[in-house]
């Protein structure tokens, strides 16, 4: 009986995966074709075509684009970090007149859509001469509501006592939340680190907008050159770039993976 | 070692709510000083005041003689041991046990020095390496009292330390704690709602209720002379005896309920008054007490009995009235049966009804005499 029921949810579940894995599959598969192949609409290359990747690194500046995608993205999820932790450590260890409302107020600003600020924050970037910089890519997103909240959720579950405990060691506040808070977080800052750092290495209208020069965008533009600068397009090149666009994240999902294990289990044991 | 004392002290929170009304305390340099009381009397808020995680409303706060009111918790020269023994879960016991001292920038050796010493007097030396969660409840106890060891404050607060801890281990770390008190001489301001921890560890203890100090004294004499019908029940297991009962100047009789009367003068006024008995005074008619001629006799119902191995904790009904009688012993009498009981009167305590003041106490006006003699 036992049996039977782990069958049937197995293959269903392999199922679903597959249906879910199917364009990734197809992507895989596609890479390896000659365009017309592609174009065919083969399911599975006759012949191997490697070579669609070291088209891809001669089409654009694919390394180029690959280091930018990575710098922006580290900066941008150690900024979030940084200013979220800060942030959320003073909504639950600072107490001072008027913080819950702060706290509203601050987190109110996840109900406007990213959209609508982007024109502001655009014109913000410019009058600071920060277009095709690095600044002017991960700066704007360095407050995170988002973040804040989440590590705020978190900071709330560590006893006062222990600020207390530290006052009267005389241990101050920066000192605490960098010998304490932040390392008992550390679950939370792995979640948001990974969900950060995801977010950031998928953004494609923003480094559209604020860059023209190719030697600070990211990869996702790199890719979407790649679909327009012939008229027709060779797919087999640009889902070998897709490939290899998609390699970084999965590193980082599977490291994040073995941390997060860790950190769940430790907080479990607390 | 240093004094604490509260004089005027009052705490009012936003709300209007007073916390703690008019609160004087002198604790003396080296004595171990017990705040004591039941859930909500303030007294944890006494404790945080003078660690200056609270502030005052008003009053003022001397510490070894110096106003403290403005002082920051570190530099109030205490240590403090919190209920849940807040411990850095990411930390091993012996970062834990040290991680105050790094701020102070003590040198290495002496760090060492104090944590090889307090280990010892703790047994904790095959635990040093272990995080918090590998530890089991009594040592996470010892790691908070070692952390305010080594700290070497001359005043160290305890807010309900051992509160956490089972039956069996709260009276070994109960002694513990005396002893390690004792040796180092430190001033200890010890919080707790557990009578057994107020009588048995205190020099002095204060008995709070309400916000306000309803008596401050050595355990024992609160114990034998209560100042209040409060202090009489919050202390002593099981409870005294408090009956409501009306004194006849006139007459010189005390009527208590309807039928029960005890011809007797007493140097009060007339009026409405609480007798209060403890149970350990009210004993069996073969008690030697009932050879003696003031003894006061009576009968009385059981409605239950309870042998606690070398006692008997009886309860029984007068006029209405459950009392409770411990005897030594081990007694077994049937219930609804009659039993002839017997008290001195130099054991009845006579409070006012009004105010739960105490208005008589026979011992008491005794060892005053003792003392002036």
């Amino acid at each position: 009986m036992k049996r039977i029921k782990l069958i049937s949810l197995y293959t269903v579940l392999t199922i679903l995966s597959l249906i879910l894995f199917f364009p990734m599959l197809y992507a895989l598969s596609a890479s390896f074709m000659s365009a017309q192949e592609v174009l065919l609409g083969h399911f599975f290359p006759h012949q191997l075509h490697p070579e669609n990747y070291l088209e891809a690194f001669r089409d654009v500046p694919l390394l180029r684009f690959l280091f930018n995608s990575i710098i922006i993205s580290l900066i941008v999820t150690f900024g979030v970090l940084i200013v979220s932790g800060m942030a959320a450590y003073a909504f639950v260890f600072l107490h001072f007149r008027g913080r819950r409302l702060l706290f509203i107020l601050f987190i109110s600003t996840m109900m406007i859509p990213w959209e609508t600020s982007m024109i502001p924050n655009f014109v913000t970037v410019q009058h600071l001469g920060w277009i095709n910089r690095y600044a002017g890519l991960t700066v704007p997103f360095f407050a995170s509501a988002f973040g804040t909240f989440l590590l705020r959720q978190y900071f709330k579950t560590i006893p006062e006592e222990m600020w207390e405990a530290a006052q009267i060691s005389g241990i101050g506040h920066f000192r605490f939340f960098v010998k304490v808070v932040l390392p008992v977080s550390r679950t939370s800052l792995v979640t948001l680190g990974i969900y950060t750092f995801l977010t950031t290495w998928n953004t494609y209208l923003w480094p559209l907008l604020t860059t023209t020069d190719e030697r600070v965008r990211p990869l996702q533009i790199g890719l979407r050159q790649l679909q327009s600068q012939e008229t027709v397009n060779d797919w087999g090149v640009v889902m070998a770039a897709a490939l290899i666009v998609v390699v970084p994240t999965l590193i980082v999902l599977f490291i994040g993976q073995k941390h997060l294990q860790q950190g769940l289990t430790d907080g479990a044991l607390k | 070692m240093k004094s604490v004392e509260l004089i005027d002290v009052t705490k009012t929170y936003g709300n209007g709510s007073v916390i703690i009304k008019n609160l004087n305390l002198s604790i003396q340099s080296g004595e171990f000083f017990v705040l004591v009381g039941p859930s909500g009397c303030g007294k944890s808020t006494i404790l945080r005041m003078i660690a200056g995680l609270e502030g005052m409303t008003s009053g003022t706060l001397l510490i070894g003689g110096k106003p403290a009111n403005l002082l920051p918790p570190s530099k109030r020269s205490l240590s403090m041991v919190f209920q849940n023994y807040a411990l850095y879960p990411h930390l091993t016991a012996r970062e834990n046990i040290i991680f105050g001292l790094k701020a102070h920038r003590i040198g290495k050796d002496i760090v060492e020095k104090r944590l090889r010493e307090a280990a010892e007097m703790l047994n904790l030396a095959p635990c040093l390496d272990r995080k918090p969660r590998q530890l089991s409840g009594g040592q996470r106890q010892r790691i908070a009292l070692a952390r305010s060891i080594v700290s070497e404050a001359p005043i160290c607060l305890m807010d309900e330390p051992l509160s956490n801890l089972d039956a069996k281990l709260r009276a070994r770390m109960r002694s513990e704690i005396r002893r390690i008190q004792r040796k180092i001489g430190t001033t200890m301001i010890y919080v707790t709602h557990d009578q057994i921890e107020a009588m048995t560890m205190g020099d002095r203890m204060a008995v709070l209720h309400d916000g306000t100090v309803q008596q401050i004294g050595r355990p024992i004499d609160v114990y034998n002379h209560p100042d209040h019908t409060f202090v009489a029940s919050f202390i002593g297991s099981p409870q005294m005896n408090l009956m409501p009962a009306v004194y006849d100047d006139v007459q010189k009789i005390l009527r208590i309920g309807a039928s029960w009367t005890i011809t007797r003068e007493l140097p009060i006024a007339g009026g409405e008054v609480i007798l209060g008995i403890r149970p350990e005074n009210i004993h069996p008619a073969t008690h030697p007490a009932s050879a003696q001629n003031k003894a006061i006799h009576f009968s009385a119902n059981i409605i239950d009995t309870e042998i606690l191995g070398n006692e008997t904790q009886l309860t029984f009904l007068l006029d209405h009235q459950t009392w409770t009688a411990k005897w030594e012993g081990q007694w077994t009498i049937p219930d609804q049966s009659a039993q002839e009981m017997v008290i001195l009167p130099e054991n009845l305590l006579v409070f006012d009804r009004k105010d739960g003041h105490i208005l008589y106490d026979p011992k008491r006006s005794q060892k005053v005499e003792e003392v002036t003699v």
